[in-house]
């Protein structure tokens, strides 16, 4: 199968005022075409910064982007990707149907097929009944459907998502991830960032963890989490005592407990490997590894090599 | 061509909510009742006029300016900050046409607030002189040109700097284009004798357009007779200018990260 995205030791730096700072460190990514790709990572950690790059609004320092084989920026993969960036204030003044139309004469729908395109599009991310009301009127999860209606009417291999659920209701964002399902059983290959890693959990096939402009972590799910070989391992210290840093890093919770992941048989020598400590540990929970934890855990390790 | 006119719509439509068309009526009013309002104090000398249309026509040039320099200098930053250029420039659109999309929509605006003061101005001068007074459209047409010129020059500007700054040099460009050579010779020459300012207003006139071409107003008010081939060559002037302010536009803002 062919790759829709491939990212190959792409750099980026930003020149500030207080120096340069590194927004992408050689991205390496492959995302297969017909997957729901999702691309996590806490803010600032160079998610928009590579979906920009991948669209072509900013240029990459070094390294390549192809989409199905077309260099990114090119008018070639322009023409196969729907683009919906985070937090868009569109035309308000304009209605859904006139500024989609809009949209799809810029992705290159002929003026024949506009209108037929126009109204695929609506129905598809429900806002068909809408098609003459003013975007001001739209509410906050309509505008982001909306958003998705201006990314598909050129009827794209591919759709780029930035934070899509951002700022949304749960009903909203549960209603927005069930679109997205209904978009890749068409035949779409779907790549969106979010730093919701339960809402990526979710729906995706396949994931990469980034931070700090580095890749940390890519690949199906099932393998990034490690299947049923990895569990995570919560201990809850008494209060001034915390985990020696070896064998495994432990990464601090909200509530005060550290959790780090293991390989289910090595979690008893572990605990074993505690010491003095142990008279210390007042609960210990084990449940399978989940993106949250895997998160925590790559983001502490690349903290702790830092 | 059809992506270039669909996002002009856009702009166009867009420049149009910021309701500077009001401003535009309430000068057309203004003008409107000005030829009545200078034969009121006329005093029996019949010059109303030549005083309408030179106040009239000056009135306009300025507001000309000023709309242009408003609207060109915070098209583009808007649209930045707004993010709603994203899904324009991720389409395959070249950002040379986004930056032609954004000037045509300003021209169009422009042109509709010239026609409609125009049009004020010269119907009330027809109705006092009982004479269709279409003259004005000549030195009205070069004064369009040239607020053409300066947008052009804004939006080049507001691709890398704030609306703040484009606009302000916006003004600049303006006020040192249309210093006329006579200013410089016997004002800073003869009279103040200042080397460093007639130098410095010589540099800039070099490099700056020289919008003191598109006065025609005098020449008409006071009914100066020139040449029928200097109207086209102004306008060919003015279309350089507008050509290099926005191939520098393009080329600025085609390497910006957005």
């Amino acid at each position: 199968m062919m790759n829709a995205i491939s990212f190959q030791s792409v750099k980026k730096t930003y020149k500030t005022k207080q120096g340069e700072i590194p927004a992408l460190d050689d991205l390496n990514l492959e995302v297969p075409e017909g997957s729901i790709y999702g691309f996590a990572g806490p803010n600032g950690a160079g998610k928009s910064t590579a979906l920009k790059i991948l669209v072509g609004l900013i240029m990459s320092d070094a390294g390549k982007v192809e989409i199905f084989g077309h260099p990114g920026g090119s008018k070639e993969a322009k023409r196969l990707i729907g683009f919906l960036p985070e937090v868009t204030l569109y035309h308000e003044f304009m209605g859904a149907d006139e500024l989609l139309r809009i949209h799809a004469s810029l992705a290159g729908v002929s003026s024949k097929e506009r209108a037929e395109k126009c109204e695929e599009a609506l129905l598809k991310v429900g806002l068909a009944d809408r098609r003459k009301s003013r975007l001001k009127e739209f509410s906050k999860g309509m505008k982001q459907r909306f958003g998705i209606a201006q990314a598909i009417v050129g009827e794209p291999k591919l759709l780029v998502l930035d934070e899509l659920t951002s700022g949304l209701d749960p009903k909203a964002q549960a209603s927005l991830l069930e679109l997205l399902q209904q978009l890749r059983s068409q035949g779409l290959t779907i790549f969106f960032s979010s730093h919701h890693l339960r809402e990526i959990e979710k729906i995706c096939d396949s994931v990469a963890i980034i931070h700090k402009g580095v890749l940390r972590a890519a690949g199906k799910l099932e393998t990034v989490l490690g299947g049923e070989d990895k569990v995570s391992m919560s201990l809850v210290f008494k209060e001034g005592c915390t985990p020696p840093s070896e064998p495994v890093v432990w990464s601090k919770e909200p509530g005060g407990s550290y959790t780090a992941s293991v390989a289910p048989s090595e979690a008893i020598p572990l605990l074993k490997n505690l010491g003095d400590i142990t008279q210390s540990v007042n609960r210990v929970e084990s449940r399978k590894q989940n993106l949250e934890d895997l998160f925590a855990q790559l983001t502490t390790d690349l903290e702790a090599t830092a | 061509m059809s992506q270039i006119y669909d996002m002009t719509k856009l702009y166009f439509l867009g420049s149009m909510r910021r309701q500077v068309h009001l401003a535009t009526l309430f000068l057309g009013v203004l003008l409107f009742m000005l030829p009545a309002y200078i034969n009121a104090f006329s005093l029996g000398i019949n010059a109303f006029e030549r005083v309408s249309k030179d106040f009239g026509l000056t009135m306009i040039n300025y507001f000309g300016v000023g709309m242009a320099i408003l609207l060109a200098s915070s098209a583009i930053p808007k649209d930045i900050e707004n993010r709603s250029l994203y899904p324009i420039l991720a389409r395959p659109v070249n950002r040379s046409g986004y930056i032609l999309a954004h000037f045509l929509a300003v021209a169009l605006l422009l042109a509709m607030s010239f026609t409609f003061l125009g049009l004020s101005l010269s119907v009330a001068i027809s109705a006092m002189t009982r004479d269709l007074e279409l003259a004005i459209f000549l030195p009205l047409f070069c004064s369009y040109i040239l607020s053409c010129v300066i947008a052009a020059f804004c939006i080049a500007v507001s691709t890398v700097a704030s609306p703040a700054l484009a606009g302000t040099a916006g003004a600049f460009v303006f006020l040192v284009g249309s210093l006329p050579g006579a200013f410089i010779r016997f004002f800073l020459v003869e009279d103040r004798d200042s080397t460093f300012a007639v130098a410095l207003a010589t540099g800039f006139k070099s490099i700056l357009p020289n919008l003191s071409v598109f006065a025609l107003k005098d020449p008409i008010v006071h009914e100066i007779a020139f040449n029928p081939l200097y109207v086209p060559a102004v306008i060919a002037y003015g279309l350089q200018w507008i050509a290099i302010f926005l191939l520098f536009a393009t080329i600025l803002f085609g390497r910006r990260d957005l």
